[in-house]
């Protein structure tokens, strides 16, 4: 016990970080240079114009810098909070060569917030259509990839429907990325426009050698997206992982997501004094995630140093705010439990590796005599995710990589299978919301121009 | 004391010994002794005091009576007030001077006045019982570009040559202290009425006063701002903003063969370097309120600190011998040289690959930059007019600067 609980449990789910007012826009939408063909513009995957909508912002043309958000990101209020802007459009932004870069994040929320708040109407509303063509388009998941090719499918005239295995369309952000970084209220809101188009949502519809490829294609789908995501949580395979509470990071997000933050309401509860395996994004918010809930300490082990963290920098700093202890260059041996088949403590030893800059666990090697026992209660393994079995099995044929990754043409999205596309995780392996959402509509793009061509 | 401690930048004016040049201007400022005197311990060495008016005048004011100029996030570019003249009764701001200088002997007060233009009684009353009370000087307001005016006084005054002689006149003639009239910039040349105070006897010009001006409105409800119950009116502008506008006034006076009489300029003076640039054009004394009103009076140690040491770097002994350094380097545009020719040369390991010099010159100059590899700014010395458009647009100081044209 090193820490107090650094967050209370009723706000610790609160959005961390606050709306900008429009004075604080101002202030730093003044400080923005207004580059000739900015970086920020060309960094972002989606394709926003993003040194247009902080002008906008700056010259107090609110509404026109939401238009030019959403005219190339329908899940722009979205991605003003997940985004890794500091990766992506901030990276390379000019403003840093005389102070710091634009906090574009907070920008481009604050462009969108009106829109989610009902203070105008939202834009996707209003935005063009070509003429409806009478062809249909299906979209399995109704994650980032799958919301962006079924509006851009939508625009571009088709009949679309998303199919999506959960209860309620979102994905990744209905059950995965905590509250608070992004509220409910949020993902719901983009989604509902979607909806209120004319775009049909089917939810609890899961693929399988049933609901397949030819039964899309008797329904009368003549194209096909793929944007399942991956959904099977890896685990580490290490001895005592049948303990009680020992989850995958994924079901723990999600029962927390879907508890409101509340522990009571949850299955997997978390102790006291809670083991995170990972060194992601997701072992980040794992690890958040549960000193929100009520644990007392946190300590999270990888086997990467901070540097070589796959996590947002972003995520990281705010682990090391939230408390959490992190156990780096750190392998987990073992998982200890008592005799009513508790866990007790996570064994682990200190590594460093054999190759440099191959951050596989296979060129970890052990450091002798660095042997660790860190108490535990709960154990949480945030070690990545893979692709569903089921996506090779209701598209037989389809063209996969490692672990049943889709491949696809990277000009028009589609796989090997004619008229068949993906984007987002299943096919890129895991990346961002905003990269995933692009892939989507680019596909969009490539049915488009199938359907054109085929004549279908 | 404060006041004092710069040697090098006391001057003599209208032959009143200044500590320093720098005075608050007759306005909210200087409204009571209290606020003088607090003034005074911080640094500052003289006063326009709140002009007092006849006792007959009523003044109630306006409320709220202030609105500003913005720009982007940068708040209070300009002032507009609509604030009238002293509120107080007569005796009471009499007995502020007089206890001012009593406890502040070495500081400079001067009274500022206000009546009617035909007021004779009204002037001659007010200066001697300003100067019962003590005070150093006057200064006579025509000036005032709101509210006063309509009452037959303020810039009604100052826009009339043969009024204006005619009040110094009156007011010289009972006097025993140095007169100074400040100058309305609501007039086309300020030389006019300048000379005309000179011929009534004026000792001194204070310039400029507020520009009558209407700083926003209100885009929801249509009214002007500052509104009063669903109206407003124009009012006097001050603050950085209008420094550009003041420099050129108090050159045009100091400029002026006609015009012997010392000035006491003021007009956005923020920082020392604005009060350097108001000597160089003939100020010999400094006023300000707009400053002081965002700021306080603190402002004083930097105004005070920085003009003495850019002095000494300079090499100048005192600032009563930098006054009006730059009226010779004015000339008029047809009689500037065309040779050499300057043109725009960029400092490649300042740039920071923005491209706003290029956006400007091609949309706002003459299209002779370019980007070429990676961002790199080339620009086409046959092309360039020489305008000098990117230097201010260019956001890294010293990135861009003018160059002569290398002959070919």
């Amino acid at each position: 016990m090193s820490k107090e609980t650094a967050l209370s449990k009723k706000t610790g789910f609160k959005e961390e970080i606050p709306p900008y007012t429009p004075q604080q826009a101002t202030i730093e939408a003044s400080r923005c240079l207004l580059c000739y063909e900015p970086p920020c513009t060309e960094s972002c995957p989606a394709g926003i114009d993003v040194g247009k909508f902080i002008r906008q912002i700056r010259f107090k043309n609110y509404i026109g810098a939401a238009r030019t958000i959403r005219a190339d990101n329908p899940l722009g209020g979205i991605c003003a909070r997940v985004c890794p802007t500091e990766r992506l459009c901030m990276e390379n932004c000019y403003s840093a060569k005389l102070t710091m870069p634009i906090e574009i994040g907070r920008l481009q929320r604050f462009a969108t917030d009106p829109e989610l708040r009902g203070e105008i109407e939202p834009i996707v509303l209003s935005q063009p259509r070509a003429p409806e063509k009478k062809k249909k388009v299906a979209v399995i998941g109704a994650g980032p990839a799958g919301l962006g090719c079924a509006l851009k499918a939508w625009q571009l005239g088709y009949d679309v429907t998303v199919f999506e295995a959960g209860k309620t369309p979102g994905g990744v952000l209905t059950w995965g990325i905590p509250k608070y970084r992004l509220p409910d209220r949020v993902s719901r809101s983009e989604i509902s426009y979607l909806k209120k188009l004319g775009i049909r949502f089917l939810t609890g519809k899961i693929i399988d050698a049933e609901f397949n490829l030819d039964h899309l294609r008797k329904k009368g789908f003549q194209a096909i997206f793929i944007g399942t995501g991956l959904s099977r949580a890896k685990t580490v395979g290490l001895p005592g992982e049948e303990l009680k509470r020992v989850y995958t990071a994924d079901d723990f997000l999600f029962d927390a997501k879907s508890s409101g933050g509340n522990p009571k309401k949850m299955k997997m509860k978390p102790g006291k004094n809670v083991v995170v395996i990972g060194g992601g994004n997701v072992a980040m918010d794992a690890a958040c995630t549960a000193k929100r809930l009520g644990a007392e300490r946190v300590d999270l082990v990888c086997l990467e140093s901070y540097d070589e963290m796959p996590a947002f920098r972003s995520d990281i700093e705010f682990a090391q705010k939230s408390g959490i202890e992190f156990h780096t260059r750190s392998k987990p041996l073992r998982i200890a439990g008592d005799k009513k088949g508790k866990v007790k403590a996570l064994k682990g030893i200190r590594m460093k590796w054999r190759k440099p800059g191959l951050l596989v666990p296979s060129n970890a090697v052990e450091i002798p005599g660095s042997e660790f026992t860190i108490p535990a209660d709960t154990v949480i393994e945030a070690i990545g995710m893979g692709p569903h079995p089921a996506v090779r099995e209701a598209f037989p044929g389809i063209k996969t990589i490692g672990p049943g990754l889709v491949v696809v043409n990277k000009k028009t999205g589609m796989t090997n299978i004619k008229g068949v596309f993906a984007g987002g995780d299943i096919m890129n392996g895991g990346d961002t919301v905003v990269q995933a959402l692009a892939e989507g509509r680019l596909a969009a793009d490539g049915i488009d121009r199938y359907l054109d061509k085929t004549g279908n | 004391m404060k006041a004092d401690q710069y040697p090098n930048l006391a001057v003599e004016f209208c032959g009143l010994k200044f500590m320093n040049p720098f005075m608050l201007s007759s306005s909210p400022v200087s409204n009571t002794a209290e606020m003088v005197g607090r003034a005074f311990e911080a640094g500052w060495a003289g006063v326009a005091y709140k002009t007092l008016g006849p006792e007959c005048l009523k003044i109630v004011n306006v409320t709220p009576r202030l609105n500003v100029l913005n720009y982007e996030d940068k708040r209070f570019l300009g002032l507009q007030n609509l604030e009238l003249i002293t509120d107080r009764p007569l005796k009471d701001n009499l007995k502020d001077i007089s206890t001012l200088k009593k406890e502040y002997p070495r500081h400079i007060v001067f009274s500022s006045i206000m009546a009617e233009g035909s007021d004779k009684k009204g002037w001659q009353d007010l200066t001697k019982m300003s100067e019962d009370a003590g005070a150093d000087g006057i200064e006579l307001n025509f000036s005032c570009p709101h509210g006063m005016p309509e009452m037959g006084a303020g810039a009604a005054i100052g826009q009339n040559p043969d009024v204006v002689t005619q009040i110094t006149e009156w007011v010289k003639k009972v006097s025993t202290t140095p007169v100074m009239v400040k100058m309305t910039p609501n007039i086309t040349d300020m030389c006019v009425p300048a000379r005309a105070a000179q011929k009534g006897g004026a000792d001194a010009l204070a310039a400029i006063n507020t520009f009558r001006a209407i700083s926003a409105i209100n885009l929801e409800t249509f009214e002007p701002l500052p509104t009063v119950e669903g109206q407003s009116a124009s009012g006097g502008f001050s603050g950085p903003a209008m420094k550009p506008i003041a420099l050129r006034y108090i050159y045009d006076m100091a400029s002026d063969p006609q015009i012997k009489i010392p000035i006491s300029g003021m007009g956005g003076i923020t920082t020392w370097e604005d009060a350097a640039e108001f000597v160089l054009v003939g100020a010999t004394t400094l006023q300000a309120t707009t400053s002081i009103m965002r700021y306080g009076n603190r402002i004083i140690e930097d105004l005070l600190e920085g003009l003495s040491d850019y002095l000494k770097r300079k090499k100048i002994k005192s600032l009563m011998d930098m006054v009006g350094k730059s009226l010779d380097k004015f000339s008029t545009v047809e009689s500037l040289p065309r040779k050499p020719v300057m043109v725009s040369s960029v400092n490649d390991d300042l740039c920071i690959r923005c491209g706003l010099c290029y956006i400007t010159c091609a949309d706002g100059g003459h299209s002779a930059i370019s980007m070429g590899r990676n961002r790199k700014i080339e620009i086409d010395e046959d092309e360039c007019a020489g305008c000098g458009l990117c230097v201010h647009v260019c956001p890294v100081w010293g990135c861009i600067t003018m160059t002569k044209k290398k002959d070919k």
